[in-house]
């Protein structure tokens, strides 16, 4: 097999295949809302880290900024990785009147 | 999305995986207040991101985004290696081990072990969800040493691996230790040198052909995958087994009569070439196995057992998956015969082995249980009754010849937690087969004898 390179007559350059493959997005992340207000939140968690606390205090946070604004806690919803991942759920968010999903909980 | 520092990248890659692109709208928090007790005040403090990340974040365009060939120059060749090397450190595609060039050169050498087109995709490979096209196997491939002969069951393992029974995105992000078991069944094992006799699961320059499979994976999962340690995976330990997983051939000359190969077990023909996958974590040697008469057969069946009923994770969603494994035995072919002259075939060995392994309930136990079957929101009471098995069914134990002729020691893998169960797909060989063995010949000398 040959090798690709002269020694001692310079420089010489190789070229080597990218060993990470080629990326193919082909899904849209959904369109921001203009803003908050009015609007029904949604939260989504996994079930981890604490997430009865940082949820709640992200709505309270909202809340605070925005009055009007509804958000509707994750216990209204299955909690876990693998069921916030189902069809069911995205349904369910549907259903609810969701128009904004904030999803958690530190993984 | 709420995520915490360290984490950014696997999310990132859990995003790319999906099909998005991988910036997504997300807010990283400080790890430490996501502990118990924390102080909350960062949530209050950054609210404005949070509220911009839900009104003025801008998604990007859809588009495929292919990595171009990367230029590396030296005096000479030595010094060209060496730089490439260096660089492949640096962008966290290396193993720490040095790597071999992907030239176009070699890769189309390697290429010529398919008769797929260089541009066939075999599947994406989460979390990142990078393309793996023949010619991106044959990259990984040139980068660990493989030869074309090897590329019909880098192909059929990827494919294995890839398919959703093996759930090999959990193996690739999980904090627990997974890594890649593959056992090859049929002709081609001999015919590429892959041991399934003595130090099978060990370095070989007579068989070199599961160091450099096996290496050529980790490289396709950790690069195109994302599996990066402390980035996309967030494995413990990772375990030595991610260096080159575990590849190896079923020791098919020294099965008793009576037992069946494991692609037989599988469902294919026994003159077919197939690849079983499986994720695994641990793996440990039992110091026992022989099968002289009953007295010593029930000693080692008792002593797998007792390895085996070691409690752990990835046991409590055996209960709940009617597929899944909770590992593969390996047993030399010696103590097989001599379980199987005593009249212990490989269901008797399963059933015993299923019987004798189940956990009593402990809290822990409970608490793991319980926790999974909410998690899939499943009955527990309906699943679970203890002493759990360890499998859904005596079945469901794999037990596959292999190792060393003594039956002094035999091996148990465990599963890796989050698999559903294992995978065996076809090998499909090119047309010029064995010209491909005819120079494997002429390069590495005659086929070993055993």
């Amino acid at each position: 097999m040959d090798r690709t390179g002269i020694k001692g007559l310079g420089s010489v350059t190789m070229e080597v295949n990218h060993p990470a493959g080629g990326l193919e997005p082909t899904e849209l992340h959904a369109p921001r809302v203009k803003d908050l207000s009015g609007k029904t939140i949604c939260e989504l968690s996994n079930g981890k880290w604490e997430d009865l606390r940082t949820f709640a205090s992200i709505r309270e946070s909202l809340q605070k900024r925005i009055p009007d604004v509804k958000i509707i806690p994750l216990t209204e919803f299955p909690v876990g990785s693998e069921q916030i991942d189902k069809e069911s759920t995205i349904d369910l968010i549907v259903q609810k009147g969701c128009q904004a999903v904030i999803t958690g909980n530190a993984a | 999305m709420v995520t915490r520092e360290g984490f950014e990248e696997v999310v990132n890659n859990a995003f790319a995986g999906l099909g998005f692109s991988a910036e997504a709208a997300k807010y990283v928090f400080p790890l430490k207040m996501f502990l118990p007790g924390s102080d909350l005040n960062p949530i209050e403090k950054n609210i404005d991101k949070i509220i911009d990340g839900l009104t003025r974040w801008k998604p990007q365009e859809k588009g495929v985004a292919v990595p171009s060939t990367i230029t590396v120059e030296g005096k000479d060749y030595q010094e060209m290696v060496d730089t490439m090397n260096l660089l492949f450190l640096k962008n966290r595609w290396s193993d720490g081990l040095p790597i071999l060039p992907a030239t176009e050169e070699r890769v189309n050498w390697l290429l010529r072990g398919t008769d797929l087109s260089r541009d066939t995709i075999i599947g994406k490979i989460l979390p990142r969800g990078g393309i793996a096209t023949v010619e991106v196997i044959a990259t990984a491939a040139a980068m660990a040493g493989c030869r074309p002969e090897y590329m019909p069951v880098m192909i059929a393992a990827m494919e294995a691996i890839l398919d959703p029974i093996v759930y090999h995105q959990h193996m690739q992000t999980s904090t627990g230790d997974g890594a890649p078991a593959v056992i090859v069944n049929g002709p081609v094992a001999r015919q590429i040198r892959l041991n399934s006799g003595y130090g099978c699961l060990a370095p070989s320059s007579v068989y070199p052909a599961g160091a450099s499979i096996g290496r050529a994976l980790r490289f396709l999962l950790m690069n195109v995958g994302g599996a990066i340690p402390g980035v996309g995976s967030m494995a413990n330990y990772g375990g030595p087994a991610r260096y080159t997983g575990l590849v190896f051939a079923e020791d098919e000359a020294g099965l008793p009569p009576d037992w069946e190969p494991l692609h037989v077990e599988r469902g294919f023909p026994r003159a077919s070439n197939t690849v079983t996958a499986l994720a695994i974590s641990g793996t440990t040697n039992v110091w026992e196995g022989a099968a002289l008469d009953e007295k010593e057969a029930l000693l080692s069946l008792n002593n797998f057992a007792g390895y085996m009923s070691v409690p752990y994770g990835a046991y409590f969603d055996a209960v709940f998956n009617r597929e899944g494994t909770p590992g593969i035995l390996l047993i030399g072919r010696t103590a097989a015969q001599g379980f199987s002259n005593l009249g212990w075939s490989k269901e008797k060995i399963k059933t015993y082995l299923w019987e004798n392994t189940k956990l009593p309930q402990s809290e822990w136990l409970k608490k793991m249980v319980e926790t999974k079957g909410v998690r899939m929101g499943l009955p527990v009471k309906d699943y679970v009754q203890y002493p759990m098995p360890i499998a859904a069914s005596p079945r469901n134990i794999m037990i596959v010849v292999a190792g060393g002729a003594h039956s002094g020691h035999s091996f148990w893998v465990q599963v890796h937690g989050g698999t559903f169960g294992p995978a065996t797909k076809e090998i499909k060989l090119p047309a010029g087969w064995t010209e491909h063995l005819k120079k494997a010949e002429e390069d590495l000398g005659p086929l070993p004898a055993f």
